[in-house]
């Protein structure tokens, strides 16, 4: 497949539009990652998904829809791609990055939408993301206001399910996800043909169990002083890892962690001895959001954490695997699900613990809590991480950005203070 | 890999054709990075990986390639510079 643009013109893409958008990727690429020196081997896998980011993939994906699979495209770490997986339909992340297409997704969006909202609307409807137009079903969740208007919106374009997300943690509403769950279950059945089974969903658990293992290795190895790979690389494979066949991610992920852990034996770091490790937490980094880590990377720290979806959220916590009967499946996987620690649940004091715990753990010297613009949750969440990082005597510097280049400048001076504070 | 102003990018078909020549360039310890391709100049007819080489090494490629049986489209000569403080993202 020489030419990209014929399967992207199948698709029903706005090619001239996309060429823009891959005419910047090269500059990208090349400034936040391919300036970086020791690198691990292993990211080459990385590389090459990124260098080639809307062609590898989607042609792997529409080549499985030609067998019949069904492809659906999830914006959020609580929709359960196992149940998906278990009826042989394919889960692709859909979350935009860029701010490439916030101008489309403002065309039919309030200005003062989160920039990720407005770049996944405006993805789908600028018809530029290969990922937008391949997805058979968009699943979306109750998590925010924003999302839930959007997928009305989307919802008149494609085949959309709405999963409705808890707001409360209480017996009772894991007891209502795991409901919530088994009616995902039966759209799900319903749109691939393929019978949900406790055998088949057994088996799908396994695969994604395995891939979060697979990413808490190489997160592991970010604890050690000797830092191994740096935030932006880390950050890139859980990025890829939303868009990835689970079974070759787990085995990507499991073959870096192998480098990892060797260098760390070998005290091979990626940054100078004493440079501060700064652990990251708010709202998510969809692909190809690299801003934030380039400019905490380039300006003296490392980042050896993320507590977000695009990070620990994603891969923390395993689903039970010993289950024998579907409810027992449904139940399971609330329980796993219901642990990860949104600012959509109220309280969320959870978060607050997940950090405190990770700052031991990673060994961090500060956080850094940043949020997207108008986004309401993170932003008023800020209060309490802010007050109890502070009673722990943790420092933190809270943030807001979009995903326009023009606070760059602005970030860097704070998070060069920031990171100046750290080392006196 | 230095910060020089020009490299030469070497433009597949395919991108497992692009890995298989990294992994043979690799092995012959001939420096080499995957990147992605500069679309714009080769009007997007190839797969979006290619490999990053110096200048300095395309007599040696060059030669390299001659004796093997490695697939490509052809070279392009680009100006690529990284500037990690550029702030500029996609």
């Amino acid at each position: 497949m020489a030419d990209r643009h014929e399967m992207w013109k199948s698709l029903g893409m706005n090619i001239e539009q996309h060429d823009v958008l891959c005419s910047v990727l090269p500059g990208a690429v090349g400034d936040v990652f391919m300036s970086q020196k020791n690198r691990p081997k292993g990211m080459e896998f990385w590389d090459m998904v990124v260098a080639d980011v809307h062609g590898i993939r989607p042609a792997e994906l529409i080549e499985e829809q030609k067998k019949g699979r069904k492809v659906f495209g999830t914006f959020c770490v609580y929709v359960p791609d196992e149940v998906i997986i278990a009826c042989n339909g394919i889960v692709t992340g859909l979350c935009g990055g860029s701010q490439f297409w916030v101008p489309d997704g403002e065309a039919v969006l309030p200005k003062n939408t989160c920039p990720l909202i407005k770049a996944s609307v405006g993805a789908r409807l600028g018809k530029t993301c290969p990922f937008f137009r391949i997805a058979d079903m968009y699943v979306g969740e109750t998590t925010c206001d924003g999302k839930k208007k959007a997928y009305e919106i989307l919802g008149e374009d494609v085949p959309m399910y709405v999963m409705d997300v808890p707001q409360m943690k209480r017996p009772e509403d894991i007891e209502r996800w795991a409901h919530e769950i088994a009616l995902f279950a039966k759209k799900v059945e319903e749109f691939t043909g393929v019978k949900l089974t406790v055998e088949n969903l057994k088996k799908a658990i396994h695969i994604i169990n395995e891939k979060r293992k697979a990413m808490q290795r190489v997160y592991d190895t970010r604890k050690n002083k000797t830092l191994p790979i740096s935030g932006r690389d880390s950050l890139l494979m859980t990025q890829i890892s939303f868009f990835d066949d689970p079974e070759r991610c787990a085995t990507m992920c499991n073959k870096l962690a192998d480098e990892l852990e060797e260098r760390v034996k070998n005290n091979v770091s990626v940054v100078d001895a004493g440079t501060k490790r700064i652990l990251v937490t708010g709202t998510p980094l969809a692909i190809p959001n690299w801003k934030l880590h380039n400019i905490i990377e380039t300006t003296g720290a490392a980042v050896v954490c993320e507590e977000m979806c695009t990070g620990t959220r994603y891969f923390e916590n395993l689903v039970d695997e010993n289950i024998n009967s579907l409810e027992e499946g449904f139940k399971a996987l609330a329980n796993r699900y219901m642990k990860t620690n949104c600012a959509c649940f109220t309280p969320n004091t959870g978060r607050i613990d997940d950090i405190k715990r990770m700052v031991k753990e990673y060994n961090v010297d500060g956080v850094i809590d940043c949020n997207l613009k108008f986004c309401c949750l993170y932003d008023t969440e800020k209060f309490s991480v802010g007050r109890a990082l502070k009673e722990a005597n943790i420092p933190v510097l809270q943030l807001e950005t979009d995903y326009t280049d023009t606070d760059a400048e602005q970030l860097r001076t704070r998070i060069g203070a920031f990171v100046e504070m750290l080392n006196k | 890999m230095d910060n020089s102003e020009f490299h030469y990018f070497i433009i597949f078909d395919t991108y497992e054709e692009a890995m298989a020549m990294h992994d043979d360039l690799d092995k012959s310890s001939i420096t080499n990075k995957i990147s992605p391709a500069p679309l714009d100049l080769v009007s997007g007819v190839c797969c979006g990986v290619s490999l990053m080489i110096m200048p300095s090494d395309k007599e040696v490629i060059d030669k390299y390639l001659q004796k093997t049986n490695l697939k490509y489209m052809k070279f392009v000569k680009a100006e690529r510079t990284f500037k990690p403080k550029r702030d500029r993202y996609c």
